[in-house]
């Protein structure tokens, strides 16, 4: 037996002259909580449908428990699926629902009933077996869609964006709700979604995609702090992505010039002297200080702009020489708030900032 | 490798097998309008080129009948006369019907459900009844002559029934709602703050209605008037009880040729032109309205 | 637009127009007056009496009531499966089969009739029942594929992409999922057909044949050959039949449409 759930080998898949996926591939641990993140229109719906039989690819093969199922129908597939807009049978109670998976495989009615009941615990909603759907609210109808999928012991679970219709104090518990399930049952997920918070909150390990590629996939803190590309650290968080050329490479500090402004950073392998390149800066990296330090960018800056955000403030400022910057400071304490035109310093180490070489696409 | 790589054989018979499944679906209503529709069109096509003299048919592919057709002046001005009034027919039901559609669609709940259903009865209610019921209405002793003379208006009873007005009045109540609902639908489908925005920039009542609520109605006013015209020109009924002699439209002609003269060849022809005038006229129609629709 | 009281007075007006000639036959119908004379003097259920006392009456009522029991089964059946094909699959010239399928709509009535006329001629047969059938399932069937369309296209494929997922073959998930949630959609569609059928006049005045009386055809001859205000009694009947199908048809699209949401 294979360690991996999931497999994907070059897989490819066109709709005429379109190329939604473009050669993916992957291998997803047994147990993972997988992240599919990308803008809309990425190919990551794409690729969920191919691994739930919904789409074959046009090219390439798709493993599911070391089982080859590239052209296996939906039915036919040890995978379940809760939809973006959840598709609850309306003309079914909620415990029918839930049975329905079971009562295909014929399954005697004791382990149904069994099995719902368990299901029901699972999501926290036990006894409401004889509700109808159209009686549950948005949150009950998004654990009643997760428990009809688990409750077919799938190998995988993918869920499409399942949370997206929820608003923003219901999704956060449901995140948390998700992750409590999964860890219950150990089965893998494979979670599509464009919100990258809710990645970053849920996954284990995250695929961002982009333009039908996997840009980098890595867990969280990786993606965040070491993006692989400028698209990666664009679609992640809030960024500084300062585009500009290299100056000098000197061992472990690469200097890239941009608009007339030297910045400090940490040099990467493959990249040269000349070379287009972008470095990305956190907003959060940078703090109003005037260290002078070789591993350091020291600047002046004159703030454009103030916004109160609550439990930060976002400073829009300029450079001498025009190069504009965001930064975020945490509100800790009352004093200390800059004031519009006030002239500042800012640092931040260059091993903060990511050197990302090569032109944008 | 990529390009050139034959189907795989897992692939090739899912296509197959879907394929089969939308033949399945769709054979039994293609074999229907095939056996019912497309292959007795065929004989009348066949027939149409008959002759037909002293009651008798004759199979010696003659082009006579169509040539009568239009050389003859009755089925020109029978064809003239029906477009005429299913012109006017059209015009009059969307003048009548546009602001009981606008009433309908911008009303909300229990009264909206009431104005549809009351919109719907008559709608179905069987054309024989609804059509001889206007000789009750209309006739010497009807309805309307009483109190028209109850109210002193008119002093001997007016002559209503068998009259191009009987049989207009006729056409326009049973094609109303064809014409009302179709374009309720698309009111309905209009936001409401268009209307109030349009007011809210200094248009007046009318100029809200000729700029931006007509203009953002019109697939339904073209699907309205379609339905209507085609409907008219083509009914029979209304004519047949309601008008006299010179009110005969072309569906009289054509059955009276069938169980009048039993002249089948002539009358195959006419059929096979009005079907042929029918579809021309709905291509046109798409071709013109259903661009505009999607532009 | 026009102004508010100017609108509803007028669609007022429109909705007497539309109700004038049903009210007026029902008026007839308990009129006393053997002439129907207008104002009527006085009320009577005779005429009704005699409507059901006429066994011809009775006769065409149920040979309406069979034909378009038949008719419209069949025309459910048959739109319902195209109707299944044409809103859930993409194949080559699916326009022109969705427009074929529609054909009956706009080709007019009396071209149906002489149609089959000429089938019923060339297979010798005197028109009569099978004709008529076969007719009226013809104009029925574009209704009914509107009406299933409709409802399958407001369902959306993700409930039936669920059951697949969920273990459930291409014909589990119709007879499980689609159909079930299609149901009001048919229904609605039968109740459809069978008013058009019930009332239909033109195909079946020419298609029948002496043998087959249906309603409309028997108030037709009726107006011609015997004036007795038992024609109003028995177009009084067809009147509540219709209406009651129609608030039944009322109530199922009402149906479909909550369950959608």
């Amino acid at each position: 037996m294979t360690k991996f759930d999931v497999e994907l080998d070059n897989v490819s898949k066109r709709f005429g002259e379109f190329t939604a996926v473009d050669n993916v591939n992957f291998k997803i641990n047994k147990g993972e909580f997988f992240s599919l993140l990308g803008p809309s229109g990425c190919g990551k719906t794409t690729l969920m449908r191919m691994i739930s039989g919904f789409e074959a690819p046009s090219e390439g093969t798709i493993r599911i428990s070391g089982k080859d199922v590239t052209h296996d129908r939906p039915y036919e597939r040890p995978t379940n699926l809760v939809f973006q807009h959840l598709a609850l049978f309306p003309h079914l109670t909620i415990a029918e629902n839930i049975a329905f998976g079971l009562r295909l495989k014929k399954l005697s009615n004791g382990e149904i009933d069994r099995r719902v009941d368990e299901m029901l615990e699972l999501v926290r909603l036990p006894g409401l077996g004889n509700r109808k759907i159209s009686q549950l609210s948005g949150g009950q109808k998004q654990r009643i869609a997760i428990a009809r999928a688990l409750v077919n012991r799938p190998a995988v679970l993918l869920l499409d964006e399942p949370l997206a219709a929820l608003d923003l104090k219901l999704r956060e518990q449901m995140q948390l709700e998700l992750k409590r399930i999964q860890s219950e049952i150990g089965t893998t997920f494979i979670y599509v979604t464009h919100d990258q918070s809710e990645a970053i909150t849920m996954s284990d390990v995250i695929a961002v995609v982009n333009k039908g590629k996997i840009e980098q996939m890595a867990d969280a803190t990786t993606i965040y702090e070491k993006p692989q590309s400028a698209f990666v650290a664009n679609f992640i968080g809030e960024t500084n992505l300062l585009e500009g050329e290299i100056a000098s490479i000197n061992g472990d500090a690469t200097v890239v010039v941009v608009e007339g402004v030297p910045i400090k950073v940490k040099s990467v392998a493959g990249a040269h002297v000349g070379q287009k390149a972008h470095v990305s800066v956190r907003p959060e990296k940078i703090i109003f200080d005037a260290i002078d330090a070789d591993s350091c960018n020291h600047f002046e800056a004159v703030i454009d702009n103030a916004i109160y955000m609550g439990n930060y403030t976002h400073y829009q400022m300029h450079l001498g020489q025009g190069l504009k910057l965001g930064i975020d400071v945490q509100n800790a304490t009352h004093c200390e708030r800059k004031s519009i035109g006030e002239s500042v310093h800012i640092a931040w180490s260059a091993d903060l900032g990511v050197l990302l070489p090569g032109e944008v696409q | 490798m990529s390009g050139a790589m034959p189907m795989r054989p897992e692939y090739n018979s899912e296509a197959i097998q879907l394929r089969k499944r939308i033949a399945m679906l769709l054979s039994p209503g293609l074999l229907w309008l095939l056996v019912f529709f497309a292959l007795p069109m065929f004989f009348v096509l066949r027939s149409s080129f008959d002759s037909f003299a002293g009651g008798v048919m004759t199979s010696d592919f003659t082009l006579q009948n169509y040539a009568r057709i239009f050389t003859e002046p009755l089925y020109i001005q029978v064809l003239f006369k029906s477009l005429l009034t299913g012109l006017f027919v059209t015009v009059s039901c969307l003048v009548i019907g546009y602001p009981v559609a606008h009433l309908i669609a911008r009303s909300t709940g229990k009264k909206r459900n009431l104005l549809l259903i009351g919109l719907v009865i008559p709608f179905w209610t069987s054309l024989v009844v609804r059509t001889y019921a206007w000789k009750l209405l209309l006739g010497t002793n009807g309805v309307v002559n009483y109190h028209l003379m109850q109210l002193g208006i008119i002093d001997t009873p007016l002559r209503m029934l068998f009259t191009t007005g009987a049989v207009v009045v006729g056409l326009v109540h049973v094609f109303l709602p064809f014409m009302i609902l179709p374009l309720y639908a698309s009111i309905e489908k209009l936001d409401a703050s268009l209307e109030e925005a349009s007011q809210d920039l200094g248009a007046n009542a009318v100029q809200t209605f000729f700029k931006v609520t007509l203009p953002l109605t019109l697939p339904g006013v073209t699907t309205g008037c379609m339905l209507v015209f085609i409907m008219t020109v083509s009914s029979f009924l209304t004519p047949d009880l309601l008008g006299g002699a010179g009110n005969a439209m072309i569906s009289n002609i054509i059955q009276s040729e069938f169980f009048g003269t039993f002249n089948w060849p002539f009358g195959s022809a006419l059929a096979i032109s009005f079907l042929l005038f029918s579809l021309l006229f709905v291509a046109v129609y798409n071709k013109f309205f259903n661009r505009e629709q999607k532009g | 637009m026009l102004g508010r009281v100017t609108q509803k007075t007028w669609s007022m007006l429109v909705y007497l127009f539309l109700f004038a000639p049903i009210l007026a036959v029902t008026l007839m119908s308990f009129n006393a007056s053997r002439f129907s004379k207008y104002p009527p003097t006085g009320y009577t259920l005779d005429w009704y009496v005699d409507a059901f006392e006429d066994p011809a009456i009775v006769q065409a009522i149920l040979t309406s009531a069979f034909i378009a029991i038949v008719a419209a089964s069949l025309a459910t059946i048959i739109g319902t499966l195209a109707a299944v094909a044409i809103s859930r699959y993409s194949f080559r010239l699916h326009e022109f089969f969705r427009a074929t399928f529609m054909a009956p709509l706009i080709i007019p009535e009396v071209v149906i009739a002489v149609a089959l006329l000429a089938l019923s001629a060339n297979l010798n047969l005197q028109g009569g029942l099978p004709i008529v059938i076969a007719g009226h399932v013809l104009i029925g069937l574009p209704f009914v594929l509107t009406v299933v369309s409709a409802r399958l296209h407001g369902l959306g494929v993700d409930v039936e992409e669920a059951a697949m997922d969920l273990g459930a073959n291409e014909v589990q998930t119709f007879f499980k999922v689609t159909l079930p949630l299609a149901m009001p959609g048919v229904i609605a569609g039968l109740v459809l057909a069978f008013t058009i059928s019930f009332d239909n006049f033109l195909v079946t005045y020419m298609t029948a044949g002496s043998g087959t009386v249906t309603i409309p055809i028997k108030i037709y001859s009726m107006l011609r050959f015997e004036v007795s205000p038992k024609i109003h009694a028995a177009s009084t009947i067809v009147i509540a039949l219709t209406v009651a199908l129609m608030l039944l048809y009322q109530f199922f699209s009402r149906e479909s449409e909550e369950k959608t949401h």
